[in-house]
């Protein structure tokens, strides 16, 4: 194994480690928390990865979140798998061809996926149904989230970004 | 962006996405049972996230002694203690006078009591996104814990076990819309349900539903758990009555419930894995639901 294979294996485990802390830190009771709402870690994580990583670390890595998302949650298992993962690779690939990897493009792509996650989630879960005041759902409880998560975004993005150069210099 | 589509990359996530639509499509037919990665990652996060809210529930416990003063902390935890033992005299009285005169009626003095089978078990987890603030716990299956195993508290009822891996299960809360529990007035005896709604879940009340419309019910009632469906035994109590009123058909009534429990905030539960009619059918008190809703119906329409 030649320096750059060994600094890519130490730098996706560090990033596979670091997902797993943020994913026991998002679903720790308590913390974080501001009237109840909780922002989503991984998600912002795994987007910062695919824009500075391109499509295919950007689709495992958006796996691995949505592997884990659905661990914790009381949706159906597989459910954010499948759709990190697009909303991962198609990142990766709008950085490829047509945008740059930006605190302002991270937080349209983070806001973008993660509300059409939850819309789906609106959609199919509760307005299908037909439960009485659904809207509030969408109103009270996912869109703070979804503005809360959007909060620690850029935080995420630039120790990302910090660790990608830091990881490319040393592969120089 | 064509060359990807054609490119070894686009296969291999492709390959991943049905892996994952299977996994989707597994977790449709057992529901309950957690599926093979799922148990993995399960297994693999659990301690941390056991570590986690042990350690995030110190820091939060000792700075709240400083950020709250020690006694209010103190006399809150004295008042709730007095309410819970007040609400089980009260619980206690009303069954037992209910016992007394039934039991008079068919002059048996036995009674028999459910033994219930329980386990302890921590909150290590809670799922940002969910919003009935359905938990996850550090005890699964390798401690006897299954599928539909009620949680409760010393307070009264919480939820139900939705899924369950090897050393993790997730409870699903009585204020999540999905969850129904048939209930009883304890002081009326008048039988209903209890489920989730959106606009009082927020508020960590739950409703009262199918109440007949001659009930005698009130603000202040306590509810408990009537044990028809097999799935909670009998006499766990799930709350006080906050508010009456009548459905918009007018055929029956509703109740808003304040739970005895902090659903929102409660760390430590325990998981009931074995109790007497366990399992047993819920058809017999659908029926009688279903009869006295028609019988409701039919008075109103006269």
């Amino acid at each position: 194994m030649n320096k750059r294979a060994k600094i890519m294996v130490v730098k996706y485990v560090t990033y596979s480690l670091l997902m797993l802390i943020l994913y026991v830190l998002q679903s720790t009771p308590q913390l974080f928390s501001i009237a109840g709402i909780k922002p989503i870690l991984v998600f912002p994580f795994a987007v910062a990865v695919a824009m500075f990583d391109k499509q295919l670390a950007g689709g495992l890595f958006g796996l691995f979140a949505g592997i884990l998302c659905d661990t914790s949650s009381n949706v159906l298992f597989g459910f954010q798998s499948i759709l990190y993962l697009v909303i991962c690779t198609a990142v990766g690939l709008l950085v490829v061809y047509f945008m740059q990897p930006s605190v302002v493009n991270s937080l349209i792509f983070t806001g973008c996926g993660l509300g059409f996650r939850l819309f789906l989630e609106y959609f199919f879960y509760y307005v299908m149904w037909g439960y009485d005041n659904s809207h509030l759902i969408l109103l009270g409880q996912m869109l703070p989230l979804l503005l809360y998560t959007l909060v620690v975004t850029p935080l995420l993005f630039l120790a990302v970004r910090k660790m990608h150069l830091f990881f490319e210099e040393k592969m120089e | 962006m064509k060359e990807f589509f054609h490119s070894w990359v686009f296969k291999v996530l492709l390959a991943l996405a049905v892996i994952m639509f299977a996994f989707m499509l597994r977790a449709t037919v057992t529901m309950g049972a957690s599926t093979v990665l799922e148990r993995i990652v399960g297994t693999i996060t659990a301690p941390f996230q056991s570590l986690s809210a042990g350690v995030s529930g110190s820091v939060t416990g000792f700075l709240d002694q400083f950020l709250r003063a020690s006694e209010i902390s103190e006399e809150n935890e004295r008042l709730r203690e007095e309410n819970r033992q007040l609400i089980e005299q009260m619980v206690d009285y009303e069954n037992y006078k209910h016992e007394n005169e039934s039991l008079k009626e068919q002059l048996k003095i036995q009674e028999e009591h459910p033994e219930w089978e329980m386990m302890t078990a921590s909150v290590i987890g809670r799922d940002p996104a969910d919003q009935f603030y359905s938990f996850t716990i550090d005890k699964g299956t390798l401690d006897g814990i299954s599928y539909q195993d009620p949680v409760v508290t010393s307070d009264g009822l919480v939820g139900i076990v939705s899924e369950v891996g090897p050393v993790f299960a997730k409870v699903t809360t009585i204020l999540d819309v999905r969850l129904n529990v048939a209930c009883q007035d304890v002081r009326t005896q008048d039988v209903a349900t209890v489920s989730g709604d959106i606009a009082l879940s927020e508020n960590g009340q739950c409703r009262m539903s199918l109440i007949p419309r001659e009930s005698g019910i009130a603000k202040g009632d306590i509810i408990q758990t009537a044990g028809t469906s097999g799935l909670y035994p009998q006499g766990i109590v799930i709350g006080r009555i906050a508010e009456v009123g009548f459905e918009p058909q007018g055929t029956m009534m509703y109740a808003v419930v304040e739970p005895t429990n902090d659903i929102k905030n409660v760390k430590d539960v325990m998981v009931i894995t074995s109790f007497k009619g366990q399992g047993s059918s819920l058809k017999s008190f659908e029926e009688s639901l279903v009869q006295d809703q028609s019988e409701a119906s039919k008075e109103s329409n006269e």
